[in-house]
This record gives structure tokens, C-alpha cells and sequence, in this order.
């Protein structure tokens, strides 16, 4: 039994998930490893949402969401055959997911930045602020309100390691233990991460939403 | 009871549920106490309040369509490969693509210096005249000779046969001789010096190795009134 488990009980939610009409996940496996149409459905319906939703919320343009959530599929239908079970169906494509998102961003930070400072007018952030149209939806415009572009700038604004953990877990409502496995860390450090996340964000909403306050401000390292 | 430092430490744990109940009650005494900790534990749910509530983008129709055309390609692919018909072949294609990625970088080289050595060999063919021999006595070349006798000025002078085996140096003169076993021996004193003397007085042809003159052994039969059987 693991620590966690024998301080805060069994962990329910790490329980397999059911498959209408494919019975158990062992069996939705063996039909995608058989190349059945109705299970890649399946697949789909159940996680190409939640995979969407994960890697707007890690990346910091979200244009680039389709092309990287079509990456994570592409990468899960290719690697199912290999997937030996180790973890759950869930976690594995999330982890799958999150990883491509950070890859994602990496890139985006190496070779972006500088293609947009040789063209020597805004710098980067602004300039990618200007082009990207996030938030400038049709949709996005009727849920414009001060809270939401409040949250989700200081989302953008914290460290990436910090802010998969507090994703992870307040959107998406993951378990600590499913978090640890995704990220492929501790418990402990899986802590320690949602901890400075909600840290940093409480700092930065105050500071938005009560700028006179004015909070005192500290640097954030991914060290643990 | 707790102090403000531990509880800021465990207040994200507190909200998740993830403390153990006497830390539970410690941090509801120290929250019932501090309003600085209290402030800051509201503070905290806000932000976990606002991020559940943040508003979940739709999946764009087009990524959707994609999804499910990939998903099908992929199916059909998985399907195509199943089987161990499909593995040959899979492995066919894979060992196929393999040998021509592999091949196609050194295909031109490959291709440029086969038809330079065509062509330079078709040079070399058609001005290559054949071995002509200049002359007739020339030392063959590539093979080993052993010594022969050019000439004898005295023989023995009687009807006695003898057979040596004589040690030739490089420029044909010779500096050992002995008797084989099973053909005799030099019986007398007298004996020697007259085959040392006869030997004195013949000339040998050295023995050969590719063309050059080497020493090596001969065996030479004497059978009186200079009748010469030699054996390399």
C-alpha cells in the first residue's frame, strides 16, 4: 500500500473506466489493436474533448491546440499497439497529451521569438498577442468578463510545471495519484506544484483585481 | 497549534482534502484564529472557484473532422497490418524502404565510379599489347629456380660416380658441398680434395627467386668424363 493511500484511504479514482459496449478497457484495447472502427470511435468521443480542453490551457496560443491535440491521437493510434497497461487508459493519453504541449511550447519559444524580433517592430508577446485571436471569438466575446480574462492571463502568466499540476488538477479534477503518474513525479512533488501554482495565481488575480494592493512578488523556479 | 508559515504551506493540500485529520483540526483552529490565513485560504478558493469555472472552449468542427478522419486512416491501417500476411508485408515495405534509404545516398557515387571503371579499364584493354618475350633466354619471371652447372673444366677422370649436394651463393660459386646419405662417402682424404677441386673448377648458374639470383642447394651427379645429371 503506498503512503498517501494508507493516510487518505483507497483511491477510488483511479478506478477503470467503463466502455459502453466494449465492456472493460483490456477489451476496447484489444479491438483498437484489431483495427476496429467503432473503438477508435469510442476512443474519440470519450477523450478528444478533454484533450482539447488540457492543451488550450498549457499552451500559450491556443491556434495551435488542433494541430498538437492531432499529434497526441496520432500518437496514441500509433502506440496502442505497444501500450502494455502499466497505467490507466487516461492517464496514458494525457500524459501523452501534456507532454506535446510542453513540446509544443518549447518550440514555440526557440523559434518564434526570434523570427519576430528580426522583423524589428513589436516584440514578441505583443506581437503573437496582436496575430493570435483568442479570446476574440464570437463565442469568447460573450463570456468576455473580467474574472475569466482575469484567471486566464495569470494561467498564461505562471510557470508551465506549475500550471500542468494546477490544471491537472482543477480542470480537469484529476487525482493527485493520476497527476503523479501523468507527470511521472511524486505525490509529494505533485503537492508541492499545485501548491506553488494556486500560489502564483492567487498573487496574480489579487494583483489584477485589486492592483492597489500591490503583493509582494517572488520568482518561481520548477526545481521540484 | 500551527503558525502561519506551516498552515501557508498546507493550505492547497487543506482545500484538496489531502491532510490528515489532526492536521485538518490544527489548521481550522490556527484559520478560526488568523484572519491573515483566513483571507488567504478564501483568496485560494476563489482561484480554484474561477478555474472550474473558466468556460470550456467547444472543439472546433474542422478538428473534428480531422480527428475522425485520422481515426479511420489509422483503423484502416491497424486493420491492413493485422495478420501474418499483413506483418510480411508490413515488414516487406519496411525492409524495402529500409534498403532505399540506405542505398539512395551512395546510388550516384556508386554509379559514377562503376562507369569510370568501365571505362577506364575499356582504356587500359584496348592499348594492352600482351607479354612479348624480347628474348629467348630470358629468366622467367614469377618462379624459383634452383642452381644449374654452366660449364666443368675437369672432371674426375675416371669412371667413379659421385653425387654431392652443393651449396651455390648468388653469384654462382660454391661454398659447401656434402655427400647425401645413402650415395656414399668421400673415403679417402684424397677423395675430397679431387671433388673440392672438381667443384673448384665448375661454374653453377645461382639459383633464382622471382627473377633475382638467390643461393640454394643442387644436387649434381658426377659420373666421370664429365657426364653432369643435375637435380634441383
Amino acid at each position: 500500500m503506498l503512503p498517501d493511500e494508507k493516510q487518505f484511504g483507497p483511491i477510488a479514482e483511479t478506478a477503470p473506466a467503463d466502455w459502453p459496449g466494449f465492456g472493460d478497457e483490456e477489451q476496447l484495447l484489444a479491438r483498437l489493436r484489431a483495427g476496429d472502427d467503432a473503438a477508435y470511435e469510442a476512443l474519440l468521443e470519450r477523450f478528444q474533448t478533454p484533450v482539447y480542453q488540457l492543451v488550450c490551457r498549457l499552451i500559450d496560443d491556443p491556434n495551435e491546440a488542433g494541430d498538437v491535440v492531432q499529434d497526441v491521437f496520432l500518437k496514441v493510434f500509433r502506440g496502442v499497439g505497444s501500450f502494455r497497461g502499466q497505467s490507466s487508459l487516461k492517464t496514458w493519453i494525457y500524459r501523452i497529451a501534456v507532454n506535446e504541449a510542453h513540446n509544443r511550447r518549447r518550440w514555440f519559444v526557440r523559434h518564434r521569438r526570434p523570427e519576430v524580433v528580426l522583423d524589428g517592430e513589436e516584440e514578441g508577446p505583443a506581437r503573437l498577442e496582436r496575430f493570435s485571436d483568442h479570446g476574440r471569438t464570437p463565442y469568447d466575446w460573450t463570456l468576455n468578463n473580467e474574472m475569466r480574462i482575469a484567471i486566464e492571463e495569470a494561467l498564461e502568466g505562471i510557470n508551465p510545471v506549475f500550471r500542468s499540476a494546477v490544471v491537472l488538477r482543477d480542470l480537469e479534477e484529476l487525482s493527485y495519484e493520476e497527476i503523479a503518474d501523468i507527470l511521472d513525479v511524486s505525490i509529494g512533488t505533485v503537492k508541492s506544484r499545485i501548491l506553488r501554482g494556486r500560489e502564483a495565481l492567487r498573487r496574480a488575480l489579487m494583483e489584477k483585481l485589486e492592483p492597489a494592493r500591490g503583493l509582494e512578488w517572488s520568482p518561481q523556479t520548477a526545481s521540484d | 497549534m500551527m503558525d502561519c508559515q506551516q498552515v501557508k504551506l498546507t493550505l492547497s493540500a487543506f482545500q484538496d482534502g489531502r491532510v490528515l485529520d489532526g492536521e485538518r483540526l490544527a489548521i481550522e483552529q490556527h484559520l478560526a484564529a488568523c484572519e491573515s490565513c483566513a483571507e488567504r485560504l478564501e483568496q485560494l478558493e476563489l482561484v480554484r472557484h474561477s478555474l472550474r469555472n473558466l468556460p470550456r472552449r467547444p472543439l472546433p468542427a474542422h478538428l473534428k473532422y480531422s480527428l475522425r478522419s485520422l481515426a479511420s486512416r489509422e483503423a484502416a491501417r491497424r486493420r491492413y497490418y493485422a495478420g501474418l500476411r499483413g506483418a510480411v508485408r508490413a515488414f516487406g515495405e519496411r525492409a524495402s524502404l529500409w534498403v532505399n534509404n540506405l542505398m539512395r545516398p551512395v546510388a550516384l557515387p556508386a554509379a559514377g565510379g562503376l562507369v569510370s571503371a568501365v571505362f577506364l579499364f575499356v582504356l587500359v584493354l584496348t592499348n594492352f599489347q600482351g607479354i612479348v618475350r624480347q628474348h629467348p633466354n630470358d629468366v622467367p619471371l614469377a618462379i624459383i629456380t634452383a642452381p644449374t652447372v654452366r660449364s666443368v673444366l675437369f672432371d674426375l677422370s675416371d669412371d667413379s660416380e659421385v653425387t654431392l649436394d652443393v651449396f651455390v651463393d648468388e653469384q654462382g660459386r660454391v661454398l659447401d658441398f656434402v655427400i647425401p646419405e645413402g650415395f656414399g662417402s668421400a673415403a679417402s682424404h684424397e677423395m675430397r680434395r679431387r671433388l673440392a677441386a672438381t667443384l673448384l673448377m665448375t661454374s653453377f648458374n645461382p639459383a633464382t627467386a622471382f627473377g633475382q639470383p638467390v643461393s640454394g642447394w643442387v644436387r649434381v651427379k658426377f659420373r666421370g668424363r664429365s657426364e653432369i645429371d643435375v637435380r634441383g
